[in-house]
């Protein structure tokens, strides 16, 4: 099922492609034109780390995320997002992935998002990490299903720039950890295993971005 | 690592800021024909192999095989790539693929969908020799690649503007797609040989 929902957020502009000519509608705040858009933009996250056993505040971060929408109507898209964020922990370094599937749905200059699908999170190991010389392990690569809603406001500049301010929060578990080596260039998972003791990552995100086309 | 991270996000930022609602001259409705498009991505796809077989070849070598292409190209998975390979490489491979098919006068909208195509081509039926499809890949290349191919193109019209030598030689290394001219058309072959298959292709200019 899994497989499937992502083959489908990816097929999502291909299948827009017939569609594809330009309508010379101009994307307003608040009657957006039909088609594919991409929003792109910047800001900071703020994210816990819950689990049966630990708590860990993992301060705030730096975060990037896209938003291919394909706008079938003035008010609604579907969209695929990809949410990127960069948190530190005890000198790891935490690269954490959201990718997605949502709606999109505007009032008047506003707009709220849902979505869910998968988060991919990688902790970077520092190289003070004993498991560097125990068992070569440079990365934890671990994954779960995710969620989360946010809302936004679009505003459009003088020179008729279209741009936004968003806040999302989401929630992501962990189901899945590899521990992975390096082999030249190839990343070799030298363990895996299934974590069952609620690991999740709740993290707000503030963003400021613009629309691409 | 943090240096490549800050150079990542500080690129990004500009081509995303810069390029807002992008205006380019080479924005506009011109139609590509069916012909044009299956030259244009074929040139692609071989531009892909030869760039796979050349910088992968200790790789394919030692987990490469015949097998491997069929039955990873049914089975994506997360990979588990460093990032540098996940951000930043496949950013500038998506980048590329962009930048040439706006260099073939495609839309924005439609060079974004033809480096998704693309890059599902390298994803599902070239790097499949060596490791399953990747769902970050399949997102990331053209998507990250098109914000930063929006913001190269952009600054690659604003130095051949500035009608200097030295302009023109920046904004032909940072997008040399516009020296190509127009495709007529291509052509391929199958040479069988005593221990091995060529494919040849040639691309014919106008």
């Amino acid at each position: 099922m899994k497989r499937l929902i992502f083959l489908f957020i990816f097929f999502l502009p291909i299948i827009a492609s017939a569609q594809l000519f330009d309508t010379e509608e101009e994307f307003l705040t608040d009657d957006w034109s039909e088609g594919l858009h991409i929003f792109v933009g910047a800001g900071v996250n703020s994210s816990n780390y819950h689990s049966n056993t630990r708590r860990n505040y993992l301060g705030l971060g730096i975060n990037l995320k896209t938003d291919v929408g394909w706008y079938f109507h003035h008010d609604w898209a579907l969209e695929s997002s990809a949410s990127v964020k960069f948190n530190r922990l005890n000198g790891d370094l935490i690269w954490d992935t959201l990718l997605t599937l949502g709606l999109r749905y505007r009032l008047e200059n506003y707009y709220f998002r849902a979505f869910a699908g998968a988060g991919v999170l990688v902790v970077v190991l520092g190289k003070d990490q004993p498991e560097i010389n125990d068992n070569n392990t440079r990365r934890l690569h671990m994954d779960g299903p995710a969620l989360g809603l946010g809302f936004g406001k679009t505003n459009k500049t003088e020179a008729g720039k279209i741009w936004f301010i968003e806040l999302n929060g989401t929630a992501q578990q962990i189901k899945h950890r590899d521990d992975v080596a390096i082999d030249g260039q190839y990343p070799i998972a030298i363990s895996s295993q299934s974590v069952n003791d609620n690991s999740t990552i709740y993290s707000l995100q503030f963003t400021i971005g613009v629309l691409l086309f | 690592m943090i240096k490549a991270l800050c150079l990542f996000i500080l690129i990004t930022c500009y081509s995303a800021l810069a390029c807002a609602q992008n205006d380019s001259p080479v924005s506009g409705t011109a139609r590509i024909n069916s012909k044009e498009k299956m030259i244009n991505f074929a040139a692609v796809y071989a531009a892909q192999w030869t760039y796979y077989l050349i910088a992968h070849d200790d790789e394919i070598e030692k987990y490469g095989s015949f097998k491997n292409w069929h039955k990873n190209s049914i089975n994506p998975h997360y990979d588990r790539d460093s990032f540098e390979y996940n951000l930043i490489r496949h950013t500038i491979a998506g980048q590329y693929y962009y930048l040439f098919y706006r260099s073939r006068n495609y839309t924005e909208q439609n060079a974004f969908l033809w480096s998704v195509i693309s890059s599902f081509a390298f994803e599902f039926t070239i790097e499949t020799v060596t490791e399953r499809p990747s769902y970050q890949d399949l997102y990331q290349t053209p998507v990250f690649g098109t914000v930063l191919g929006v913001g190269v193109e952009k600054l690659s019209i604003y130095l051949h503007d500035t009608d200097t030598w030295i302009g023109d030689l920046v904004g032909y290394i940072l997008n040399p797609f516009p020296l190509l001219p127009a495709t007529n058309t291509i052509f391929g072959y199958v040479v069988p040989e005593k221990n091995k298959i060529s494919l040849m292709l040639q691309w014919e200019f106008e």
